[in-house]
């Protein structure tokens, strides 16, 4: 999708920093972040009139709370949920709409939420709808459907293990150069092909970094941005997969970009070769080169051959990927990272990790079978 | 003793409902019954829409394809190739001792690879099964249920037996 009316652009970054335990009160962390994200706008907190936040854990902060603590005085919008750029673009459309000028778009990461296990009756056992298939084979989490789809992808293509490795490794180099990543040792290949086997051929460094911490991004008309502290960042385009319920099982595409990347690309009026920088979801490392591939960055099969060596997609090749170090090293963000990232390079302020060439980004969120994306520009 | 219900989010809980001898099973509503049904007959039956002409698996009410709401069971051959697989090297679910084999399977009736049959690999060596491999239906019996399961079929070539 895209707004109708009027530019909507990211003006405004704010962060805790990532840790491994959570050192204070989540709702106190979420109203630090936000209160960041429009001091780095220079926008007096009363006038933001919208907010999104977002939690994976039970039970949630209450939104209205953390408004008060940021000094919202007049809440005209709220929309909770949503991951990754998805949340952005429903802010978008609000102001566009005219429901609000300005949001917050807030992720809370609290680490105390368990993964979600099969829903097993423990006095029976028993499994019911779609899992009823699965889980009575040992088939439960989202691990080993990746597991799954990466081996079948990687034997369609003849794609090694070796060559996809450096999508991990190349991330870590980038976390090294980012202050609010929680990895901070290098990763050589051996060390990657030395790494625990969970769910073969799924590595431990295959899996992304569970943090603690709150990521706020602050949202508001083309006008307005163009008064405040930094180049306005806008968002382009936007588009989430339908999902149905049977959607790990969803037939693959095999042959050019997904209908959710042709979407993005229209309605941007850009293509795939436009892209500068490509912030692709990583919540586990198969994801990287499945999501190149259905945006059409690169032709399907092709991930192996482009990522091997990490020329290509290191800070100063030709697509640098995940400069943060994404969520396999700077930390599991559930894509607020990949956002706040690529508004930090289109700014041209990302430090020592600027990228040479940064005029758009294309974001990627969630799994790219059912996921979402978008596309940012300077523009 | 308390009667307390393990915790299947726990390690604990997992390893209680195992020395239980809990094992997770099927629980089946209208839609899925007679997939349960034929198995427990020993047969392997999946849903076919005769409208567009094409099986579909795990069951809907209605063809994902077509939307058609008339659909049918049609006994297959229980035959099919992996379509991909995994091997669990961590205990993940319950019921389970790792390491084991979770595969996809492509019945050889089925037209499109998005047919996928869900099983464990039994009758041979973990690392003898590859992408590809021809496999047969067996049915083993879980606490009074039938599981569909499959193991290689006769053509399947098998490493550790050469
Ligand atoms: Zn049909």
């Amino acid at each position: 999708m895209k707004t109708d009316h009027m530019k909507v652009a990211i003006v405004g970054c704010g962060y805790t920093k990532a840790t491994r335990k959570l050192e204070k009160p989540e709702t106190e962390i979420a109203i630090e972040a936000c209160l960041m994200a429009a001091q780095d706008a220079g926008m007096d907190p009363s006038e933001i009139d919208g907010i999104n936040v977002q939690v994976h854990h039970y039970p949630p902060p209450e939104t209205q709370t953390i408004a008060q603590g940021i000094g919202i005085t007049n809440l005209r919008w709220n929309q909770d949920g949503g991951l990754g750029i998805l949340p952005a673009g429903v802010a978008a459309q609000a102001i566009d709409a005219g429901e609000c000028n300005s949001v917050l778009v807030v992720k809370i990461m609290n680490t105390i939420a368990p993964i979600s296990t099969p829903q097993i009756d423990p006095s029976t056992g028993r499994v019911g709808d779609w899992q009823q298939f699965e889980v009575p084979y040992g088939l439960g989490f989202s691990m080993q459907r990746v597991g799954l789809m990466a081996r079948k992808y990687m034997h369609r293509y003849n794609i090694k293990q070796e060559q996809l490795a450096w999508i991990p490794i190349v991330q870590r180099e980038h976390a090294l150069m980012n202050p609010w990543a929680v990895m901070d040792s290098p990763m050589t290949l051996d060390d990657y092909m030395n790494s625990r086997i969970i769910s073969d051929p799924v590595r431990l460094f295959d899996c992304d970094m569970p943090v603690n911490g709150a990521f706020a991004f602050l949202m508001t008309r083309e006008d307005r941005a163009k008064e405040l502290n930094h180049k306005p960042v806008y968002l382009k385009s936007w588009a989430g997969s339908e999902v149905t319920k049977r959607d790990q099982l969803n037939a693959e595409y095999l042959e050019g970009p997904t209908p959710l990347a042709l979407e993005i690309y229209k309605d941007a009026q850009l293509g795939p070769k436009d892209m500068d920088l490509w912030y692709m979801y990583d919540g586990f490392s198969y994801f990287v080169p499945m999501w190149m591939e259905n945006l059409g960055l690169i032709p399907r099969g092709e991930a192996g051959n482009y990522v091997e060596g990490g020329d290509n997609i290191r800070a100063g090749g030709e697509h640098p990927i995940n400069t943060h170090g994404g969520q396999l090293s700077e930390g599991r963000l559930h894509g607020h990272g990949h956002v706040l990232e690529a508004v930090q390079q289109l700014r041209g302020n990302a430090g020592i990790r600027q990228a040479n060439t940064a005029n758009t980004a294309i974001i990627s969120s969630v799994f790219p079978w059912t996921g979402a994306a978008g596309i940012l520009s300077v523009e | 003793m308390t009667n307390e219900k393990p915790n299947v989010q726990t390690r604990e809980g997992q390893e209680q409902m195992k020395a239980l001898g809990i094992k997770p099973l099927p629980d089946p509503d209208a839609t899925t019954q007679p997939y349960w049904d034929a198995a427990m007959n020993e047969e392997l039956k999946i849903q076919f829409c005769s409208a567009c002409n094409q099986y579909q698996h795990p069951p809907m009410p209605t063809c994902e394809r077509c939307e058609a709401s008339k659909i049918e069971w049609r006994s297959i051959s229980g035959k099919g190739i992996i379509y991909s697989f995994i091997i669990d090297r961590r205990l993940m679910t319950t019921g389970f001792d790792e390491p084991y084999v979770v595969a996809q399977i492509n019945p050889i009736e089925a037209e499109h690879d998005d047919v996928r049959i869900t099983t464990n690999i039994k009758g041979c060596e973990l690392t003898d099964v590859y992408m590809d491999m021809p496999v047969e239906v067996f049915f083993e019996e879980v606490n009074g249920v039938k599981l569909p399961q499959f193991k290689p079929a006769p053509d399947a070539i098998i490493k550790s037996q050469q």
